[in-house]
């Protein structure tokens, strides 16, 4: 019995040794470059979707205090919409990549605000939270130098050359996991608080079927055709089981490279549904999921292909070098454009 | 002094290992505090039943309205304060009446009595037409 625990230890500890290499492993700049772009320019989608200003017409008895700005007085227009300007600057200055890492923070704490104060009118809003929370890791990501290797201070000695001209840095490589772990993360509580809080009878009950019925008016596309799905025979079952099997198998599906892809399509087909059976809107968390899929879990031909378009971008708009990019081997624009495949 | 290789993979651990367990700690907890959330989307069973909570303004007259006209895109959901008026005190609820009856174009002056019924309603599996099963007044408040 000792041998078997002893043995189930070793395992486990020897998992979690290749977990944790895994986790930290250098990366590539490729796929940081582009996860920080693609979530700034959904930001700036989210930062244009409402118009601020219309906060300030809510009076603070009105206002719940779901969180610290809940207690501040009330804002003005003009200060919303200056926030709002600041957050589009930010992603300006990521998408031309002049200070992206300071441009990415500054959109982010833009969105935080102008959402958090959007919804505190009584619901707690979902909306912009994945949007917000897996772009949480990528805030801590470094920006490559225009050479594409760590930039001057960064952590010169996590940098690996690996012989194909183009450099690692622990930056690089952590962040697009982290940000992936969180996705999968908040898709799996989604569905675990289903199962907590309705068990099975989620799935197997007229659930869904009520779900679609009281819904039906709030379709933008055809409520006759949400009440003929919600009559249909098993589909309402179907469709509640594929949903909370998604939603608990995402950590899992979002682990290997080959079912990133599988996930991110599911998840767009999950969330378009709900947009015409429903009419609630939830494209900021199939846009996010896609930014990070198509960094870190795109097929290894398409890698190449996306690492040479971003990174010959980068080297041509990035900052400078710094000075400790010019100890590295390879350094220089042209070697960005051999670079083979990045692997997330 | 730690190096930079460490340094890198502290901060590595800390946020790629932190950001989901505090996620979890946060959802098991139950908390819902931005931008924090508990993920409770659609985790109720739902039935053929509903119930709300409806604002009723009585006029002079006799005539009554219905407090479900407010269009503004913010003040909209505020209205999922309404159970919350029966326990304010008297300023903050005129501000709170006042602010749905300016978007409903409710002349406050007009009103005399303002109440909160409890409407409970069902969906018929057939037809599909949703009917007001009961309907209890819960707050009455002559104005």
């Amino acid at each position: 019995m000792s041998h078997l625990v002893r043995a189930t230890l070793s395992l486990a500890g020897w998992l979690g040794r290749r977990f944790d290499a895994a986790v930290v492993a250098p990366g590539r700049p490729g796929p940081v470059v582009l996860l920080r772009v693609a979530l700034a320019l959904i930001i700036a989608l989210r930062l244009l979707a409402h118009d601020w200003s219309l906060v300030a017409e809510r009076p603070a008895e009105l206002t719940s205090h779901l969180w610290i700005l809940g207690w501040l007085p009330g804002l003005s227009p003009s200060v919303l919409v200056a926030i709002q300007v600041v957050g589009l600057a930010g992603v300006a200055l990521v998408v031309i990549r002049r200070a992206p890492r300071a441009g990415l923070v500054l959109s982010w704490l833009s969105l935080l605000v102008l959402a958090g104060l959007w919804g505190a009118s009584g619901k707690f809003h979902h909306n912009d939270l994945l949007l917000l929370t897996a772009t949480f890791p990528v805030l801590f990501a470094r920006a490559p130098d225009r050479s594409n290797r760590p930039a001057a201070g960064d952590v010169a000695g996590d940098m690996a050359g690996d012989g194909d001209g183009t450099a690692r840095a622990i930056t690089w490589g952590w962040t697009p996991r982290a940000a992936l772990a969180v996705v999968g993360c908040v898709y799996f509580l989604t569905g675990l608080q289903k199962l907590r809080h309705s068990g099975l009878t989620w799935v197997f009950s007229d659930n869904m079927s009520w779900v679609l019925l009281q819904g039906a008016d709030s379709s933008p596309v055809s409520p006759e055709l949400v009440r003929a799905l919600a009559e249909t025979p098993v589909l309402p079952q179907l469709l509640a089981g594929g949903a909370l099997a998604l939603e608990l198998g995402a950590p899992l599906l979002l682990c290997w490279r080959p079912t990133r892809l599988a996930f991110a399509g599911a998840v767009t087909a999950m969330h378009l549904s709900i947009w015409v059976c429903l009419g609630l809107d939830y494209s900021p968390w199939w846009l996010t999921v896609w930014a990070v899929t198509l960094a870190t879990g795109v097929p290894t031909g398409w890698a190449a292909v996306r690492d040479r378009i971003v990174l010959r971008r980068a080297a041509r708009t990035g900052p400078r070098a710094g000075p400790g990019a010019g100890a590295a081997t390879g350094s220089g624009p042209e070697s960005t454009l051999d670079v083979p495949v990045a692997h997330g | 002094m730690m190096n930079p290789v460490s340094r890198a993979r502290r901060l590595a651990r800390g946020v790629a290992y932190g950001a989901p367990a505090l996620l979890l700690v946060v959802a098991l907890v139950g908390v819902d505090f931005w931008p924090f959330s508990a993920y409770r989307l659609f985790s109720t069973v739902r039935s053929d039943a509903t119930s709300s909570q409806r604002l009723v303004v009585s006029y002079g007259d006799g005539t009554e309205q219905a407090v479900s006209c407010v269009d503004h895109p913010v003040l909209r959901e505020t209205m999922r304060f309404v159970p919350r008026l029966p326990d304010v005190d008297a300023r903050t609820r005129d501000v709170m009446l006042g602010t749905w009856f300016a978007d409903c174009n409710i002349d406050g002056a007009d009103v005399v009595r303002v109440r909160i019924d409890k409407v409970d309603r069902a969906v018929d599996p057939v037809t599909h037409v949703t009917t007001e099963t009961a309907l209890t007044t819960v707050w009455n408040e002559v104005l």
